[in-house]
């Protein structure tokens, strides 16, 4: 087991390396500049900022001057916020995002199980329970996240003044934005965890719990839960880590300092040692969700241990 | 039992771990805190270092140079008693107050500026506003790395209240550029002992009427008020600044009573224009198309002038709606030099009959064109709106291509389109600073166009003392840029749209959007 992980663990360097490498052509190869501006720089002013940012070497020793200063754990600094090092920014920025994400997430498992479990058990007896909680899935996913935002805005802060409309404060700041967040996300659940649940409760050995005479709430929690969850686990590791990396729009929207607008700012501005950061930060997020994910399914399913 | 208590106590884990992380801010909720948003994080608060607005829109409340600006945007002195010139205009002595202190209790002096001004040169401080200060003497050798001696920069303070600048060529409107963040004195203790992190609030030093008190990067930062302020302490005992990107989540937290004054989005103009809290004024902004004259058929004058001429700019604020300003003649209004009958006014006829001239009769033969913008729903809408005024008044079907603003950057410089829209908005509230752009050695003057008697004219208006003389060069000036050459077509300038709250009292926007906090008070 220990020795799984350690396997996967070390993995993790190529896939990581190969991500970096990937992302440091593409954003060279993308025309435009950092430090490219309406105002254009007279060329010795340019020539002394690319001296300072080492933008006058060759192509292959800024990759190698990159790749050394990564190894130290050191993402370089920002051109665009001065004086300020990416590692800086992350840590300002990365725990107002895992707050929010982690809000999302519970929530989106909550809401998700909790409608896809209701659908599957009321099919066949209270129709109109399943054909309710799926038409709400169907419109969690369809319903932009921004979309939604704006109508919650709208009606619970404009309108009846319940939560407020932006900023991060205090607990009542998050509501809204966790809810735009964890809206599509509880739908896709909600409908896996719905067909994923009938199957299950079609198999034989639920077939064989009801023969015994077994209560219902034993059955669903027991027996057939854990095995409809099994495609929710794979699903969730991805979601995870993209939830608490933060969300551009919802940051935007709501003004919550995260990390989640730099995937697109730090393009905007072409600010490489940012892009670098972030995009290094999510893969490493997503090999260890990932990672995650396969141990999950390690406890939660017998067939798999048994391999 | 003890399993499913345990799930449970699984779940409510990370929900006992949230409510206790600090989503609290510090909260001021004085009677006499201003809050207004600013579009994104100040990149840097390092004044030597900052270009953007938003920047120098905080550093305008924390510190004073110099000199700053009256309302009327002439500029005044603040941190100097005044300034002397010598004869040949090229010697400035200011002499500073000795009364005036930095926030931590020790003096400013005009050693202070001279560390400032020489670190601004300073090729490694790689700071891009260095270029301001290039008609001092040696100032560009020293930054180009010519000379490596810094005490050869015609920069000095003879003693501690006065400090010496000798110029390169006589420049009237020098002390307009000691208004500029760039230009505020510095300390250097503070410098070398923080390195990078001297902006941070527990280590900055500053001399204006506000002090730096927090800064949550990406969230807000909170000035509170300077008590030892020389000009008296400010009425206002903070301002909290919010980073808010989206224009209307600002107007919503303005209408739920979060923010106190608030920029209005373009699209939310016509609902407010009758609201007893909004207001309008100009801003130094200009909106302009230009040509590359060295292309076909661009390279003929004629076609450049028929093309300005077959523009009727009063569509703009009509679509825009932003009580943006039609203009043909270049130098914004609300400066120095403004000259709204210069230009080439809107003349379809006319110039019909010029296109003609240049072998294009109702634009037949005209060759395929493409202008090009950057990526933004106002510049699509201006874009389309001359496709169409140029299809109907000449003819001639233009093609449109917006790209991404840096890949557009990138293309102005390697391969210039043969119109492409560009804007300017101002450094400091001299002519010069539009003016220069379009000589032959700007490095901002994309058209490729060289004009010796335009060069001449800007240069000698740099240097004339005599105001009315100045502003005949600038008409001559103007002239050949927007009438006789044509490289550009000045569209419009930009306005500010504003609500404020009626409680907040003496709050004065001028028209280079900086906003000084120090006379602003609350009464509810």
């Amino acid at each position: 087991m220990l020795l799984f992980i350690l396997k996967r663990l070390l993995w993790a360097i190529p896939v990581l390396w190969l991500v970096a490498t990937i992302t440091f052509i593409v954003m060279h190869i993308v025309p435009g500049g950092p430090f490219d501006a309406e105002k254009q720089l007279p060329p010795e002013i340019r020539a002394n900022i690319e001296e300072k940012y080492h933008l006058d070497r060759p192509f292959h020793t800024q990759y190698l001057l990159y790749m050394e200063s990564l190894i130290r754990g050191d993402l370089g600094p920002s051109y665009k916020y001065l004086g300020r090092s990416v590692n800086d920014i992350l840590a300002d920025t990365f725990p107002v995002s895992i707050q929010l994400g982690v809000i999302a997430f519970i929530l989106s498992l909550i809401l998700g199980m909790g409608t896809g479990l209701l659908s599957a058990v009321s099919k066949g007896r209270g129709d109109w329970i399943d054909k309710t909680s799926m038409l709400m899935a169907i419109g969690g996913v369809s319903i932009p996240h921004f979309v939604l935002a704006a109508l919650l805005i709208l009606i619970l802060s404009q309108t009846f003044h319940i939560f407020p409309p932006a900023l991060w404060e205090g607990w009542e700041y998050t509501i809204l934005p966790a809810v735009s967040l964890a809206a599509a996300p509880a739908a896709y659940m909600a409908r896996v965890m719905h067909s994923s649940l009938i199957n299950v409760l079609n198999e034989d050995y639920i077939r064989t719990c009801y023969a015994k005479g077994l209560p219902l709430r034993t059955i669903l929690f027991k027996h057939a839960l854990k095995n409809a969850a099994v495609p929710l686990v794979s699903f969730s590791g991805p979601l995870f880590a993209g939830l608490i990396t933060g969300s551009f729009i919802i940051e935007y929207i709501f003004s919550i300092p995260g990390m989640g607008k730099y995937f697109v700012t730090a393009v905007i501005n072409r600010d490489y040692p940012l892009i670098m950061g972030v995009t290094l930060l999510y893969g490493l997020l997503i090999v260890l969700a990932n990672l995650a994910v396969d141990l999950l399914y390690f406890f939660i399913d017998p067939r798999i241990r048994k391999r | 039992m003890i399993k499913r208590h345990f799930v449970l106590l699984l779940l409510l884990l990370p929900l006992i771990w949230l409510s206790s992380c600090d989503l609290q801010g510090n909260h001021i909720n004085d009677l006499q805190t201003f809050r207004m948003a600013v579009s994104s994080e100040p990149p840097t608060l390092d004044w030597n270092l900052a270009t953007d607005s938003i920047s120098i829109r905080i550093i305008e409340n924390l510190m004073e140079g110099l000199t700053q600006f009256d309302q009327d945007l002439n500029p005044v002195p603040a941190v100097a008693k005044g300034w002397k010139v010598s004869e040949d205009g090229k010697t400035y002595i200011f002499p500073l107050h000795n009364s005036i202190s930095w926030s931590d209790g020790k003096r400013v002096t005009a050693h202070d500026f001279e560390y400032s001004w020489k670190r601004l040169l300073n090729p490694a401080t790689a700071a891009e506003y260095a270029y301001f200060l290039y008609d001092i003497e040696n100032a560009y050798e020293y930054n180009s790395g010519q000379i490596k001696d810094p005490s050869l920069i015609g920069i000095k303070a003879i003693d501690d209240t006065t400090f010496e600048v000798r110029l390169r060529k006589p420049v009237v409107y020098f002390p307009s550029i000691t208004t500029f963040t760039a230009t505020f004195p510095l300390r250097r203790d503070i410098v070398e002992k923080y390195g990078d992190h001297w902006t941070d609030p527990a280590n900055i030093v500053t001399n204006g009427p506000f002090l730096l008190k927090e800064w949550r990067h990406e969230y807000s930062l909170t000035l509170t008020a300077n008590k030892d302020y020389y000009g008296g302490r400010p009425k206002l005992d903070a301002i909290r600044f919010y980073v808010i990107g989206e224009s209307t989540t600002a107007l919503t937290l303005y209408e739920t009573g979060g923010l106190d004054m608030v920029s209005l989005p373009p699209l939310a103009i016509p609902h407010y224009k009758k609201h007893s809290e909004y207001s309008h004024h100009p801003f130094l902004r200009g909106y302009y198309y230009g040509f590359n004259v060295e292309k076909p058929p661009f390279n003929d004058k004629r076609v450049r002038q028929s093309f300005s001429m077959a523009i009727d700019r009063t569509a703009f604020p009509e679509i825009l709606k932003g009580g943006e300003l039609p203009a043909t003649s270049w130098i914004p209004q609300g400066m120095m030099g403004y000259n709204p009958s210069i230009g080439l006014s809107f003349d379809p006829a006319g110039a019909r009959a010029l296109l003609r001239e240049a072998g294009y009769p109702d634009g037949s033969g005209f060759p395929e064109v493409t202008a090009v913008f950057s990526t933004n729903p106002e510049n699509l809408l201006i874009a389309q709106n001359l496709q169409a005024q140029w299809k109907k008044n000449l003819g001639i079907e233009v093609k449109l291509d917006n790209q991404e603003w840096k890949v557009f950057l990138k293309t102005l410089q390697t391969n210039t389109p043969p119109i492409f829209r560009l804007g300017w908005g101002a450094d400091y509230p001299d002519p010069d600073n539009f003016m220069n752009l379009f000589t032959s050695t700007s490095g901002n003057n994309r058209t490729h166009w060289k004009n010796r008697e335009y060069d001449r004219l800007v240069e000698a208006a740099a240097m004339e003392q005599d105001l009315e003389k100045r502003k005949r060069l600038y008409d001559q000036a103007q002239k050949i840029l927007t009438e006789e050459n044509v490289p550009i077509m000045p569209l419009f300038t930009n306005a500010q749209n504003l609500l404020v709250k009626p409680y907040v009292k003496g709050f004065r926007p001028n028209a280079m959007d900086i906003t000084y906090l120090k006379d602003v008070w609350i009464e509810r």
